[in-house]
């Protein structure tokens, strides 16, 4: 590995004496030639030019038609346009639509059912949460670059766990609404941060520190909740989960060292990182989300290095741990007998998955109805298991397509991500991905009994202030890619002089 | 090895990579998907049914539960305007329905008022009726329940059943695959379920016709015999000498009495062990247990409309004597009364094995009927000239067996007897078996009877065969 | 009431599963059109995707004839191997030969295998870094090709920190506060985009 101090050397610069063919569709010539007074027309031109008002895809194709030369082998210019139209197009209005009818019905009819206990603040609460949704989803692309599709879609699932809980547990549903306005706006931090954000040195190693040190907190100040100690209690914002906070953190941390041409021994930061965290989470006895991080990190220094040989030990340590964990806590071996057979212990142990199963049949195809039905037999069915409250009160077929949005979610996340420039922002979206859909799939599959079940929430669904933050932060970290994308789009098409090829 | 680590990475690999991470989680979560699909749709039903459901106690708040009704229409349980639940009048046919109908408490998990309860409770109420009952103001209500028993065949069971005995008897159409009756001895009054509660012993509440396991003796000879007749050949020069004893191994399988030189027939007609002892050495426990296995034992019965436990048949390496003693239906060899009796409706349609339905009609509040749930279609389990050479040697089994006292004078009777030994104290009597149908398709009844300790099968099960077709005929159900 | 309600809530168990059907399908479509739109832009304005190209023009082989254009990406490898960024099919050449970013106007390359790799005349040993800027020829086992950066103008806005991290370099970089090679300070980042592109203006007038 070269080590030794690089020597600098300058190639020769080229001048330019004659403008290359195409620069005569070039923004800057047009100005040029487009009168005599080219200093003033100039600015007039670059007004128009400046990407921030490119809100109409028509506009923007107006001014790509200009320049001759440019549709060129089947692109037209409205396809060059939609890569950086700010305003959101047919299907993401669409979704916006949607999710608010979905919204105001549902809390309507929350409102109706709860109406013995809590009054009409669920009608009050539409009021909130309808132009949240369609602000974040239509009107705040135009100002930030981001991408609409993922915030529609994400308002939608935020918006079908707000409903869930605003009818089973009023209480519950106030605070969510609370929690998705604040995530909101953690949202816009992350992908404003990262959109801009050049130098990523210091912002990791600062997040990690405040990683671990967040992470430790439950050890020190928290009690023991379910078996797991991984909360802390707040004084103002009541319990708080710093797990769900330190995935940002690994995030990063793994980004930024597993990106850019390193060694193995230069990874070893991150790994490092990982692997405390995965020992502080032991401690704190919260399994399930310990086998998030390490899978993830499996998964991103797969994507990252791609040596197998170093994954598969990974792995095959991952699985000794595994096996090991089975040994030594008990908690671990009722798990895994209450998911073979949860009838052997109805009202013990397999009372909760039971319940989860009774309820997802209970619901048919189409649902019990909003309000119907008892979901909170089951145990955390704000929580973990919300899943199965919704197959009860919305329907399987609902269950399976909501499990197709995440799906969605994911695969645009990993799409967005595959077009940045650097393997840091590839590698951001793709660890922000492996978390997600990990955690889903775990949550899920564990509801379903396909595996045991783990102590982790579902992400936008679940009730959990700490747990909306993160993933909503998350989700600006992947808003904060795909602007970067359009950013790079933008200069490639406006700023560089038009296309040339 | 650690050729990357060099410290390049190209970036078009990383996004080849990616593709394969997303590959796979997509896969992740349609597998996921098709996981939830496939366990929702097999166990959907019974888990709704689930005494642990707490959404079928809430839902009776809301809903008046509909009535149970026999297959001629008379009541056998009703929700009544206090909104308890009554049983019908006559304490002989609430006793005689008194597993089947079960309880509305979920005691009797297994009893139609708790299983079919979706239907009972106005589950499966389409939208249109919903917005018909909220105009007119209606209360809402269930679905009332027709089921393919017969109240009157029931209570004629429960009257000529030995008394004192326990057991079971199961009378079905073969053509229809209905279950004209499910009468499990002993029985409890639904009107005073405490009285039942307070002696687990008797176990009155448990349907012995579905959920009892018990050796099934020599009607286990049947299997053999399906199974010789379809493996081996030359079975018409199969001779056999009787002697009353067949060393196996370290044992030797009994006979009351020496046979003599027997075929095939002969030996399935005089229900001779030592004959099937010997076969079962020339099958062995492969052949034997795919035949079993392709009549429904060691097989998860998800039947729709109710609940029978899986009969079994063991397949491990069995010893020779164990190979001989399961032959004919002892050892770890186990069915239900009601399997037995769908192995006679398979024998009788030749060779088809129907699902059996408790279910005759679901009819709404507003009168129309409902679907019925699908059932699994009819398969074909044995080969039409095996289960017509069956049909033959049952025949004989009546006509010049062990079981001439099932014989009927009208209508020929096909049949198997079978007297499992349950302990190896001689005081202890065998369960008394008769499991068969009557072959003229006027008649498709099949009928399998279980006497526990009830002695010889040819000399106490069989005459209440006869009894129970008898009656089954005389109603033209 | 109760009657009532139950029957609007089953209404909206119905209209909700249509819902959703409908923004399933329409994310799937506005996905896949997407993807198909960038993937066509992509390969037709290769501004978008790739910083620079190498066309080659002297020495070229039949697999490598002179005029071949190779597209940069922003990072990453140089070599024989069909999985490398720019993939040169010359034997002899080790399959993962160097690495490279582009950052703002310039190609940093870097050799880690030995093979005969020369920017404008001058020989790298593995582990030195070059610095092209436009017009610059790389010769590469005897093939010589002329670098061409799409964006040509100093002080854009691609200075992403180094992915090029050794000990020293992060050093040199940190002291320099503005001075190191490649960093924000030489251009004055806190020009925005605007003043930029002006800059661009008035530099190419002149």
């Amino acid at each position: 590995m070269p080590k030794k101090r690089e020597e600098v050397y300058t190639g020769r610069r080229m001048r330019r004496t004659e403008k290359p063919p195409e620069a005569a569709g070039s923004v800057r010539g047009k100005s040029e030639t487009a009168g005599t007074d080219s200093r003033g027309s100039g600015k007039k031109e670059k007004s128009r030019l400046r990407p921030e008002h490119m809100t109409d895809v028509r506009k923007a194709a107006k001014q790509v038609n200009r320049n001759p030369g440019q549709a060129r082998g089947g692109v037209t210019a409205v396809e060059l346009a939609s890569l950086i139209r700010r305003k959101p197009d047919f299907p993401v209005v669409l979704i916006a639509v949607l999710t608010a009818v979905f919204e105001t019905l549902g809390l309507m009819l929350a409102a109706a059912h709860t109406q013995q206990t809590v009054g009409m603040d669920s009608v009050a609460m539409i009021a909130v949460i309808v132009p949240l949704g369609l602000f974040t989803s239509l009107i705040l692309p135009r100002f930030l670059r981001m991408d609409a599709l993922i915030m529609a879609l994400t308002n939608f699932l935020c918006g079908v766990g707000i409903v869930t809980l605003c009818t089973v547990s009023p209480l519950r549903g106030n605070r969510q609404i609370l929690s998705y306005a604040l995530s909101l706006g953690g949202m816009v931090i992350a992908c404003l941060a990262v959109t801009h954000l050049n130098r990523y040195h210091g912002v990791t190693i600062f997040l990690m520190i405040a990683g671990i040190g967040i992470l430790v907190l439950p050890l020190i100040y928290g009690q023991w909740n379910n078996g797991a100690k991984n909360w802390v209690s707040m004084p103002l914002l009541g319990s708080f989960q710093p797990s769900e906070l330190v995935k940002i953190s690994a995030v990063f941390a793994l980004a930024y060292y597993f990106s850019a041409h390193r060694t193995l021994i230069q990874m070893m930061p991150a790994l490092l990182f990982s692997g405390v965290c995965l020992l502080i989470l032991m401690l704190q006895r919260d399994l399930g989300t310990a086998l998030i991080y390490y899978l993830s990190t499996l998964t991103v220094f797969y994507v990252a290095c791609g040596n197998i040989p170093l994954t598969m030990l990974g792995a095959v340590g991952g699985v000794g741990a595994a096996v090991m964990g089975y040994r030594m806590f008990a908690h671990v071996k009722v798990r895994v007998a209450m998911w073979r057979n949860p009838w052997s212990d109805p009202t013990g142990g397999g009372y909760q998955i039971i319940q989860a199963l009774l309820a997802i049949s209970s619901g048919g195809l189409f649902g019990m109805g909003l309000g119907q039905g008892t979901p909170e037999k089951i145990p955390a069915y704000y929580n973990d298991f919300i899943f199965a409250v919704i197959c009860e009160q919305f329907g399987q077929i609902f269950g399976v397509l909501l499990l197709a949005v995440y799906a969605l979610l994911l695969l645009r996340t990993v799409m967005l991500s595959s077009r940045s420039r650097h393997s840091l922002t590839m590698l951001l979206g793709y660890g922000t991905a492996a978390m997600l859909g990990i955690q889903t799939f775990m949550i899920t599959a564990g509801v379903i009994k396909l595996v045991p079940l783990t102590g982790v929430t579902m992400p936008f669904l679940s009730y959990g202030g700490s747990s909306l933050l993160s993933c909503m932060t998350m989700i600006g970290i992947v808003h904060g890619i795909a602007g970067r994308a359009q950013m790079e789009a933008e200069d490639g098409i406006l700023l560089k002089g038009g296309i040339r090829n | 090895m650690a050729f990357c680590l060099k410290g390049a990475f190209a970036i078009k690999i990383i996004r080849l990579r990616s593709r394969l991470m997303i590959f796979l989680m997509l896969g992740l979560f349609a597998l996921t998907i098709a996981y939830f699909c496939y366990s929702v749709y097999i166990y959907g039903g019974r888990w709704v049914a689930n005494p642990y459901n707490p959404r079928i106690n809430n839902q009776k708040r809301y809903v008046k539960m509909g009535q149970v009704m026999d297959r001629s229409g008379v009541v056998l349980a009703y929700t009544g305007t206090d909104g308890k639940r009554h049983y019908n009048s006559s304490e002989k046919i609430r006793r005689s329905v008194s597993q089947v109908v079960g309880d509305s408490d979920g005691k009797v998990s297994t009893g139609v008022d708790t299983f079919h309860a979706q239907y009972l409770l106005g589950f499966k109420t389409s939208l249109f009726e919903r917005v018909r009952d909220a105009v007119t103001g209606q209360e809402q209500e269930g679905d009332s329940l027709e089921l393919t028993i017969s109240s009157e065949l029931s209570g004629y069971i429960t009257e000529q059943f030995p008394s004192g005995k326990r057991g079971a008897v199961v009378v079905m159409n073969y053509k229809t695959a209905e279950v004209l009756a499910m009468v499990s001895l002993p029985q409890f009054d639904p009107v005073n379920l405490e009285a039942a509660l307070g002696d687990p012993e008797a176990g009155a509440l448990m349907n012995r016709c579905t959920q009892g396991l018990y050796p099934p003796g020599s009607t286990f000879k049947i299997v053999t015999m399906i199974s010789a007749v379809d493996h081996l050949s030359n079975l018409d020069d199969f001779a056999f000498d009787c002697t009353g004893y067949y060393p196996v191994g370290n044992y030797s399988v009994t006979e009351t009495s020496a046979h003599g030189i027997q075929n095939l027939r002969s030996a399935f007609a005089n229900s001779c062990n030592t004959t099937f002892a010997a076969l079962s050495q020339q099958l062995g426990y492969r052949l034997i247990g795919d035949t079993a296995g392709q009549l429904g034992f060691n097989e998860n019965f998800m039947f729709n409309d109710m609940i029978v436990y899986n009969s079994s048949y063991p397949i491990d390496d069995l010893s020779p004597e164990d190979l001989a003693w399961s032959s004919i239906g002892q050892g770890r060899v186990l069915a239900t009364p009601l399997h037995m009796a769908l192995i006679a409706c398979t024998i009788a349609n030749r060779g088809v094995f129907k699902e059996p339905r408790l279910l005759h009609r679901i009819i709404t509040a507003g009168g129309s009927d409902r679907i019925l749930p699908f059932v699994a279609a009819d398969r074909s389990v044995i080969t039409y000239t095996t289960a017509e050479r069956l049909e033959q040697d049952m025949i004989d089994v009546v006509r010049n067996g062990t079981g001439t006292r099932a014989a009927l004078s009208n209508y020929t009777v096909a049949g198997k007897t079978g007297s499992a030994e349950v302990s190896n104290d001689k005081s202890v009597d065998a369960h008394a078996w008769f499991v068969g149908y009557v072959t003229d398709s006027a008649a498709p009844y099949a009928v399998c009877v279980l006497i526990e300790n009830g002695g010889s099968g040819g000399r106490n099960a069989a005459p209440l065969a006869r009894k129970v077709l008898q009656k089954a005929i005389q109603m033209k159900l | 009431m109760d009657a009532w309600y139950s029957v609007l809530s089953m209404v909206f168990g119905y209209l909700s599963a249509l819902m959703i059907l409908a923004i399933v399908l329409s994310a799937m479509r506005k996905t896949l059109t997407d993807h198909r739109t960038y993937r066509r832009v992509a390969r037709e304005k290769r501004q978008i995707a790739y910083a620079g190209e190498l066309t080659v023009r002297t020495g070229g082989t039949k697999k490598l004839a002179a005029g071949t254009v190779l597209y940069i990406p922003y990072e990453g490898t140089l070599g024989a191997a069909p999985g490398c960024d720019v993939v040169l099919s010359v034997r002899r050449l080790h399959l993962r030969s160097a690495f490279f970013w582009v950052d703002g106007n310039r190609m940093h390359l870097v050799p880690i295998q030995r093979d005969a790799i020369q920017v404008d005349g001058e020989t790298l040993k593995p582990g030195d870094e070059a610095e092209m800027l436009n017009g610059a020829v790389l010769t590469v086992n005897g093939i010589g090709m002329e670098l061409r950066i799409y964006e040509d103008h100093p002080g854009t806005r691609e200075k992403m920190e180094d992915p090029y991290v050794t000990r020293a370099r992060r050093a040199q970089v940190h002291k320099g506060r503005g001075k190191g090679i490649g960093s924000i300070g030489t251009a004055g980042s806190k020009k925005s985009r605007r003043q930029k592109a002006a800059e661009n203006k008035t530099q190419d007038e002149a």
